[in-house]
């Protein structure tokens, strides 16, 4: 009797040993597979999220009409027809003249916004904020036509400008929660001793504002402005819908042309686009880190 | 010091006062009349009767959201975009997040790249990254000319026009988001916890499954309910990759208003757009307030 208990004892040991031991040999393999696996992932990741960027500035400098891969010839000559076919420089101008504008705008509403919420938003003010982040989860193909339809019972939509100024003003809301989020962070890290340190001093609140808060704030209001510039600028569904003869932003110019005649002339004009959106970002991430804005800290 | 009590109280007082007021009412009726009522109009649009080619009358109704739930068609359009979020967020879990996992934790000197990659691809103009996808999946495009030269493959890939190329398209769009949403979360979780793991006498698997991955999950289904909100909402990408062969309501929306002129249809499609975008958004983040 007892030994034979032993006897089971032993055996089912054996057999769980194995098994652990075949566990842990699969185990050690998955994590040495792991230590190539890792590096593959995050390679294939970032290949896949900058290819369609590289791709399009590669087929812009393509010798021939059709784009083609890989490019048959080196040529800047799709670089010309920028200049050259009608519409797209004043579509350029159009837009960048519209996102200037919203983007300081959205600048001037955030900087008001966080100041008059201070530091410590509760209550009807934090509400307020709220709702200036509520466009963050708005599609803009429900947000286009629900403006266009309002907006054209006031039969103002056959001008230029009040075209002009109904679109800026939902590329304004589009952007705000991305200038209001960097400038009210900003004004978070701003250490209260400066302000109270003018106070002390005798300053009035409209000169602490302005030697004080204003310089200290710079950094973060730039980063906002160039958030906003490209959310406007690179905004292509709203500006289909309100799209006149004489009104027609850069993006949706390049949505209008990408369905007859898809050639290099696009390719062109995408990377002098995407080359425009690089240089901002950078001039962002030199102000205040990449990271930083990004809501990671290092 | 009464001086100085009675100027912080100012500072204070600066945030009170008639100025103040109305800079905020301002702020409201600008919000107001460029954002609430159009949206409420809208709404309102999709309880109206139809009539015809942009003529509808102001009588209540139901029969549009009937339309849209009872017919083959329309729910044809509505299954087809519900596919496109799930799958969307399927391949932005698996793609992002070992980026998310290496940004947040890393003290890699290729993490700045990364960053930059990522943050690069977020401002990249929407319109030029589907023409970038255009020219890699098409027929003779890079992708299949690259594994035609390989040998892998005989005949070209339908790699667009086609659900496949709709995902890609998509994914890529809304990766970056997930990817520094998550990012940003795992990169909050307190180093000392792995420690304490290590210390324990765990490795790396089991510390990352009994730390790293708990503690990053409410980021995870924040990251995905809004990359399920975007990609359901999103008309760019789908207006071109799919080539008129899948309808998504998106592309449905912009017919109905531009082309066949049913307001009504369309407001009521919006609404559900907007509803099922909000609704997973809120429920999703309710869940995991009171569940993790």
């Amino acid at each position: 009797m007892n030994s034979r208990r032993e006897d089971n004892n032993n055996s089912s040991r054996i057999k769980f040993s194995r098994k652990a031991l075949l566990l842990r040999r699969i185990y050690k393999i998955l994590i040495a597979c792991w230590r190539f696996v890792y590096p593959l992932m995050l390679v294939i990741g970032c290949l896949y999220l900058i290819l369609p960027s590289v791709v399009v500035i590669l087929a812009s400098v393509s010798e021939t009409s059709y784009v083609t891969f890989p490019p048959q010839g080196i040529s800047l000559k799709w670089y010309g027809n920028f200049f050259t076919r009608e519409g797209f420089v004043k579509s350029f101008g159009l837009s960048a003249g519209l996102a200037l504008g919203v983007a300081l705008l959205a600048v001037i509403l955030s900087v008001v916004i966080s100041i008059l919420v201070g530091r410590r938003a509760r209550g009807m003010q934090s509400w307020a904020v709220t709702l200036a982040y509520l466009p963050l989860l708005l599609p803009t193909i429900v947000y286009g036509p629900a403006l266009l339809l309002w907006m054209s019972r006031f039969n103002i939509l056959d001008k230029f400008w009040s075209t002009m100024l109904t679109l800026g003003s939902a590329h304004l809301i589009l952007a705000l929660p991305f200038a209001l989020q960097s400038i009210i962070v900003g004004y978070d890290r701003l250490d209260p001793a400066y302000e109270e340190a003018a106070i002390v001093m005798g300053a009035r609140p409209p000169t602490v504002f302005r030697f004080i808060t204003l310089p200290l704030l710079m950094s973060t209001i730039v980063a906002g402005a160039t958030f906003s510039f490209l959310i406007s600028f690179d905004e292509p569904v709203v500006a289909l819908f309100f799209t006149r003869v004489d009104f027609i932003t850069l993006p949706v110019r390049i949505f209008q042309y990408l369905r007859y005649k898809p050639d290099p002339t696009i390719a062109a004009i995408a990377t002098i686009i995407t080359i425009i959106s690089m240089i901002l970002v950078v001039v962002a991430d030199r102000l205040v880190g990449l990271g930083k804005l990004m809501g990671l800290h290092r | 010091m009464r001086i100085i009590n009675r100027s912080l109280n100012r500072l204070g007082q600066f945030s009170k006062s008639r100025f103040t007021q109305v800079v905020w009412i301002i702020l409201f009726a600008f919000f107001l009349i460029f954002f609430i009522i159009p949206l409420v109009y809208f709404l309102l649009l999709s309880f109206f009767t139809f009539i015809q080619s942009g003529q509808y009358e102001v009588a209540f109704t139901i029969e549009n959201y009937r339309r849209l739930v009872s017919e083959s068609f329309y729910l044809r359009v509505l299954w087809s975009t519900l596919q496109l979020g799930v799958i969307s967020c399927i391949v932005c879990f698996i793609v992002g997040y070992p980026l998310a996992y290496f940004l947040g934790r890393s003290p890699s000197k290729w993490r700045n790249l990364m960053l930059g990659i990522v943050v690069a691809s977020l401002f990249t103009n929407l319109v030029v990254r589907t023409f970038g996808w255009i020219v890699t999946l098409s027929d003779n495009g890079l992708l299949n000319n690259i594994l035609m030269e390989i040998g892998l493959i005989k005949r070209p890939l339908q790699l667009i026009y086609n659900m496949t190329g709709v995902v890609i398209g998509e994914a890529q769009v809304e990766l970056p988001v997930f990817v520094m949403l998550v990012a940003g979360v795992i990169q909050m979780i307190d180093p000392d916890l792995e420690y304490a793991a290590r210390v324990m006498g765990a490795d790396n698997l089991q510390t990352f499954f009994a730390v790293v991955w708990p503690l990053s999950l409410r980021g995870i289904i924040g990251g995905l309910s809004l990359v399920f909100a975007l990609s359901i909402s999103s008309y760019i990408t789908p207006n071109f990759l799919a080539g008129g062969r899948i309808i998504y309501a998106s592309l449905f929306i912009n017919t109905l208003v531009t082309k066949t002129l049913n307001y009504p249809l369309a407001g009521a499609l919006s609404a559900i757009l907007l509803l099922s975008s909000l609704g997973v958004v809120g429920a999703l983040s309710w869940v995991s307030k009171k569940y993790l």
